[in-house]
């Protein structure tokens, strides 16, 4: 599997209303046994900030110019983060997964 | 064992798009998309390696540009070499934020072939070339 077969796809909640676009992907490090450690796929990041997020605004890491910060924050606020164990199918263009999208959380709150 | 900078990231803050140095400290490529392992029910991906070149741009980009770019990246490979240039996670020495940092040298990665062609066969060439 490779990161652009997921990146671009549409996530769809159990009552199959649409949650967003995959934008993004949140790895997270896990010791193995053997001392070393593997970077596992921990959840899609979902919303419409996909472009803005890869500019830096997604993190307010950008201050200007007016009003791309206000605007890529106010898309940001919609971002969730769509953890893997929810996931019930890729069929590119298009991942179910197994919760309602009041149940998800922000995406950048997962990060903290 | 590979060091990172953080525990957790996203792929665009931390893999995506950086500049691949190897082990003398010379630029070997740029990561275009990554490979993950194929999950066990219940198991997440794990990333495998980190791909390279137009063939690995190519679906990135997406629609009729990507599957030109691709097209052309397949046309100039090697009948012999990986499809796309791979480099195994295990060659993958420090990640931080501005590159990623290999074990190996670039000579003997994928990702540095077509550079190598380009200079042996062109550069090279070229009248006061000094590479």
């Amino acid at each position: 599997m490779r990161t652009s077969e997921l990146i671009g796809c549409q996530v769809y909640d159990t009552a199959g209303q649409h949650v967003g676009t995959v934008h993004d992907l949140h790895f997270r490090l896990r010791p193995q046994p053997g001392g070393s450690q593997a970077c596992q796929l921990d959840a899609l990041e979902c919303g419409g900030i996909g472009f803005g997020h890869r500019l830096g605004y997604g993190e307010n890491a950008m201050r200007g110019p007016w009003p791309f910060p206000q605007l890529f924050r106010y898309l940001a606020r919609r971002s969730v983060a769509v953890p893997w164990t929810e996931v019930t199918a890729v069929n590119r263009p298009r991942i179910d997964i197994s919760s309602r999208r009041d149940q998800l959380q922000p995406a950048r709150r997962q990060r903290t | 064992m590979t060091r990172w900078d953080e525990d957790e990231f996203t792929a665009n803050d931390l893999l995506l798009d950086r500049e691949l140095i190897d082990c003398h400290g010379m630029p070997a490529g740029r990561v275009d998309d990554l490979e993950l392992s194929d999950p066990e029910p219940g198991e997440p991906p794990v990333l495998t390696a980190l791909l390279c070149g137009p063939t690995a741009f190519g679906p990135r980009l997406g629609g009729r540009l990507g599957t030109w770019w691709q097209a052309i990246g397949r046309r100039l490979r090697l009948v012999s070499g990986s499809y796309p240039n791979r480099i195994d996670a295990g060659l993958i020495d420090h990640v931080d934020r501005l590159e990623i940092t290999l074990l190996a040298a670039r000579e003997h990665l994928d990702s540095y072939r077509f550079r190598r062609w380009t200079e042996e066969k062109i550069i090279g060439r070229i009248p006061g070339d000094t590479t």
